[in-house]
């Protein structure tokens, strides 16, 4: 196994945004009943230390790849697109004025009724907005990196807004 | 041209060997060992015919060897301070972390110089390891009195939700009592593994355990023969015993004992003797009469099902409260998981039966006895990983069950390995300078889900030195965690414009250094100073058995198609200097020539790799790749 392979490649799948979860799962496991460390378990030490590399890059790739934001990012960093840092802000007015009112939202939430409830909404309306910006990116990533990465920016920062929710809720059970 | 030997596919060039190997539950009130025997997997008894060996240790004299068990457990109220139970709950701690809740541990913690607590005893300070160790050498002869011959390596369990602190002590314990550990299981999983190979069924399964001093929760998917962890969730320190002090602590109230109990050990480990019998009554009664006795105090009355319940109702709800949170980072809803299983001993009270039954909406699979499931689940899996079984069978996906960071600016912590990410995994994560010129770096490696550092678990603290001189920002520091498949955690980091690497294995912060180990195999040996060495020329002659049996299994395998006649021949002559060094008595020497044939094997192993993956893909195997 090459471990600089591209996980597209490792996991023999097509370079696309649209990916085949099935097929994905089924190599995923198929590599794993190969390298896992515990099918080395008596093999010699250095059996042991490259599967352990080996089951981790796939474990990794597996991880990547089903992920919908990891997924566009790794596919931009494939292609040369400079993700920049995570603190990146965004030049587009209506999308600023969104952010702003979902931060409200999620402020208000707390004085529900029943704020477990209406947080696990938001967090279903979140991921909702991901898919939504997921199908577009699949739409315009060969053409257009720039937007493609602008797409890719709301899409973690939907994320960060269900992370956040999901944190209120373990402290609210 | 030499004509190469052709084996029969399947056919490894050694004879069939069973190898013998074990699985130990090492649990907070009680121990057991199991093994695979002519295929069926089973606890293995005493000689007085029980399975169960009680987790308590009682100390005697220096240079006495102490008494583990069933006659410790029954002196602990003689005894108390000498004797030590739930053990479990302190490994892995460090001595300030015990000493900022002083009284709740029924310990004499002496002055320790390292970060390891160590306790008094008429013996001598002892580490809760060593504590451990010894419960683990009593399964250790038990197993192999029963087995006749000595264990390969054994499978040790631990709860899922140890965090690397702990399971560094538990791999540290088996070392102590000299055993060689092919995998820490996490119990939920072992308990799937007893369940999973009866009847395999795909789907959806909760594990319930609740044990002695720990609860875990974990979701999994079975999948093709591929058991994969999908989240876990517990609390190291939530267990039966829990619901014994809250049972003590009334029985306290009823003899009119105004102070706290754990005041009064010898008080406490009566009263928690008396709960505990109430208790596992309760489990096949309604009702029991009680009569307490002690000292110039008396009590007799009616202790009912109902009360009982009522005292631990708060202990099963923490407990749910867990398997909410676990379901959710599965994203999964309750009424996706298709089969529930109960372990741990906790699990025969009633009310926890009737609670995560009313949770799931199903009732509970409890066909193998809680008691034994996990350790029949751990003697499967190391009568796999031991080699008695060929490929293909069943293999396990766990993952970590906290989150792995590192401190950065402002005592946050930022994660980088989340929990429940499958492992073994390795992750990158890059850090810069914050000031100009600055040439060193320190890295502090925490677990916990908490975003203040200090409100994690710090587990290690090691410095980057010699990052040559930049404007501030410039440097590119890259860390990368490593988890392997026990779990445990390994960090390395690099400046990337430099090259400049720093590696350690983290040892937690207050661990055991690898010199503290080594200190105490000595000191278990220091009455018998040649039965050390012969120890240490065994290990070297097993090990050197090890490395030549899976060398010639694998040349047997595809040496033929990988390696053309002449690395042929030199690994097989390798392979013969090995088997001639490790017939005579020298350890050192052994240990080196295992050091070479593995390096020297380093690239047949890389082809072996490469060849397993295109196999992986493509679904053919080498002969029909090779006809």
């Amino acid at each position: 196994m090459d471990l600089t392979a591209d996980y597209f490649t490792l996991f023999g799948l097509p370079l696309d945004y649209s990916i085949d979860r099935t097929r994905l799962s089924d190599h995923y496991r198929q590599l794993q009943q190969q390298y896992h460390p515990d099918r080395f378990a008596n093999a010699p030490e250095q059996e042991r230390r490259l599967s352990l590399q080996m089951a981790s890059r796939v474990n990794e790739g597996n991880r990547v790849l089903r992920d919908p934001i990891e997924r566009a990012r790794y596919l931009l960093e494939q292609s040369g697109v400079d993700l920049g840092t995570d603190g990146e802000t965004l030049r587009d007015g209506a999308f600023l004025m969104e952010q702003m009112e979902l931060r409200e939202t999620l402020e208000a939430v707390q004085q529900e009724s029943d704020p477990v409830a209406a947080l696990e909404q938001f967090v279903e309306q979140m991921e909702g907005r991901i898919r939504e910006q997921g199908e577009l990116f699949a739409a315009l990533w060969q053409q257009d990196g720039e937007q493609a990465k602008q797409v890719t920016q709301r899409m973690q920062f939907f994320h960060r807004l269900a992370h956040q929710a999901e944190s209120m809720i373990d402290d609210l059970i | 041209m030499a004509l190469l030997q052709i084996s029969e596919p399947g056919q490894s060039a050694a004879p069939h060997q069973h190898h013998l190997a074990a699985g130990i539950d090492l649990g907070t009130t009680n121990s057991l060992v199991a093994s695979v025997r002519s295929g069926v997997a089973e606890t293995l008894e005493d000689e007085s015919g029980d399975y169960i060996l009680p987790s308590v240790v009682r100390y005697r004299t220096e240079g006495e060897s102490p008494i583990v068990g069933e006659a410790a457990r029954v002196s602990a109220a003689e005894d108390p301070f000498n004797t030590l139970a739930s053990i479990k709950r302190i490994v892995g701690k460090s001595a300030e972390e015990l000493s900022a809740i002083p009284g709740q541990y029924p310990y004499r913690f002496a002055e320790s110089e390292s970060a390891v607590p160590k306790i008094e005893t008429a013996a001598g300070a002892v580490t809760p390891i060593e504590v451990s160790a010894e419960i683990l050498k009593v399964l250790q002869r038990r197993a192999e009195e029963t087995l006749g011959g000595e264990l390969e390596g054994v499978v040790v369990t631990v709860p899922a939700y140890f965090d690397d602190a702990q399971r560094q002590a538990t791999k540290d314990a088996a070392k102590v009592a000299g055993l060689h550990v092919l995998r820490l299981l996490n119990e939920p999983t072992a308990a799937a593994v007893a369940y999973g190979l009866d009847r395999q069924p795909e789907g959806i399964h909760a594990i319930y355990d609740f044990g002695g001093g720990t609860f875990d929760i974990s979701i999994l998917r079975l999948t093709k023969g591929v058991f994969e962890v999908l989240s876990t969730g517990g609390d190291a320190v939530l267990g039966g015993d829990d619901m014994d002090h809250a049972i003590a602590q009334w029985m306290g109230e009823q003899l009119g004992v105004e102070q706290p109990l754990e005041h009064d050990p010898v008080l406490l480990k009566t009263l928690l003797r008396e709960a505990r019998h109430a208790k596992e009554q309760l489990t096949i009664e309604e009702r029991v009469e009680l009569s307490l006795q002690i000292g110039d105090r008396q009590w007799q009355g009616i202790f009912t099902l109902e009360q009982l319940n009522t005292l631990i109702a708060p202990v099963v709800q923490k407990t749910l409260r867990i398997v909410r949170r676990a379901l959710r980072d599965a994203n999964l809803d309750k009424e996706e998981v298709s089969e529930v299983v109960l372990v741990g001993g906790s699990t025969r009270v009633p009310l926890v039966q009737q609670q995560v039954q009313a949770f799931f909406g199903r009732a509970p699979l409890d066909g193998i006895d809680p008691e034994r499931v996990v350790a029949i689940g751990a003697a499967i899996q190391a009568d796999i990983l031991v080699g008695n079984k060929k490929d293909g069978e069943l293999l396990l996906l766990d993952v970590t069950p906290l989150s792995l960071g590192l401190e950065i600016m402002g005592g946050m912590s930022e994660v980088v390995i989340p929990r429940n990410t499958t492992i073994p995994v390795a992750r990158a994560q890059e850090f810069t300078t914050f000031k100009d010129g600055q040439t060193a770096m320190s890295i502090h490696v925490v677990q916990g889900e908490r975003e203040m550092v200090e409100d994690n678990r710090s587990l290690a603290r090691f410095e980057l030195r010699g990052i040559p001189p930049m404007v501030a920002g410039a440097a590119r520091i890259r860390v990368t965690f490593q988890v392997d498949a026990d779990g445990l955690l390994s960090v390395s980091s690099q400046e990337e414009t430099s090259g400049l690497q720093a590696e350690i294995t983290v040892k937690p912060s207050y661990g055991l250094s690898d010199g503290e180990v080594e200190g105490m195999l000595k000191d278990s040996y220091k009455y018998a100073e040649s039965d050390r060495d012969a120890r240490m020329l065994r290990e070297q002659q097993v090990e050197a058995k090890r490395t030549i049996e899976a060398m010639e299994a694998a040349l047997a395998k595809d040496g033929e198609v990988l390696l053309n006649a002449e690395e042929m021949a030199q690994l097989r002559q390798m392979i013969e200097q090995l088997r001639s060094v490790a017939e005579g008595e020298d350890a050192r020497a052994i240990e080196k020539k295992i050091e070479t044939v593995n390096r020297e094997s380093e690239f047949y192993a890389a082809r072996r790799m490469d060849q397993s993956v295109q196999q992986a893909l493509s679904g053919k195997n080498v002969e029909e790749i090779n006809p």
